[in-house]
């Protein structure tokens, strides 16, 4: 437990694949979530109804998941709710996700901004879980805040 | 009704509806029955 209360303030390391800096409200699962039938792209509401985090809004936050899950839509998905305004501000993944990386990249050419995509290794994925406010810059440094 | 394990998995949130899972011969019958028909037999339940 000790452990635990002095990593929160430890500055992690992640790899910024497409860069965004925030400071913001985090969700954190253990769970993938396909953004095609998970991710309302009108709202910003995940809808997966069988996912942890049903029915919480993931838009302007920090949203730490393992990785997309499924369709590759995923990416066609989260580039509407980027045009819309309710993608998440930032994307931290455990390893690289391709189809959200895609998205984000695709965002940037398209609407001249996106959501930061970061990925992190498994231990510093472990280490964000259950934080409810991270703060991300565009090097990719992530301070779990709360 | 679907015969789709994924559209099953996925349409309560895209619908907000409830789902009935079955074969396709099923999905026809309830198509023309214009309410659920379902041959809970095939899943030892009936």
């Amino acid at each position: 437990m000790g452990n635990r209360v002095a990593m929160q303030n430890v500055p992690l390391k992640g790899r910024a694949l497409v860069e965004g800096a925030a400071q913001a409200s985090a969700l954190t699962s253990e769970e993938p979530l396909s953004f095609w039938g998970g991710y309302d792209q009108f709202t910003g509401e995940i809808i997966d109804r069988r996912h942890p985090l049903s029915g919480e809004n993931a838009a302007g936050k920090i949203l730490v998941l393992p990785a997309s899950r499924g369709s590759s839509t995923t990416a066609a998905v989260l580039l509407e709710a980027v045009r819309q305004d309710n993608a998440p501000a930032v994307i931290i993944t455990a390893g690289t996700d391709r189809f959200l990386t895609l998205a984000a990249i695709v965002a940037a050419e398209m609407y001249g901004r996106s959501p930061g995509i970061v990925s992190v290794d498994a231990a510093d994925f472990a280490a964000l879980a259950g934080a409810r406010e991270i703060k991300v810059d565009a090097d990719g440094t992530i301070t779990r805040v709360a | 009704m679907t015969n789709s394990a994924k559209y099953a998995y996925y349409s309560p949130g895209l619908l907000n509806a409830r789902v009935v899972f079955g074969g396709l011969a099923d999905c026809v019958q309830t198509a023309v029955a214009g309410r659920v028909e379902r041959d809970d037999s095939v899943w030892g339940t009936a």
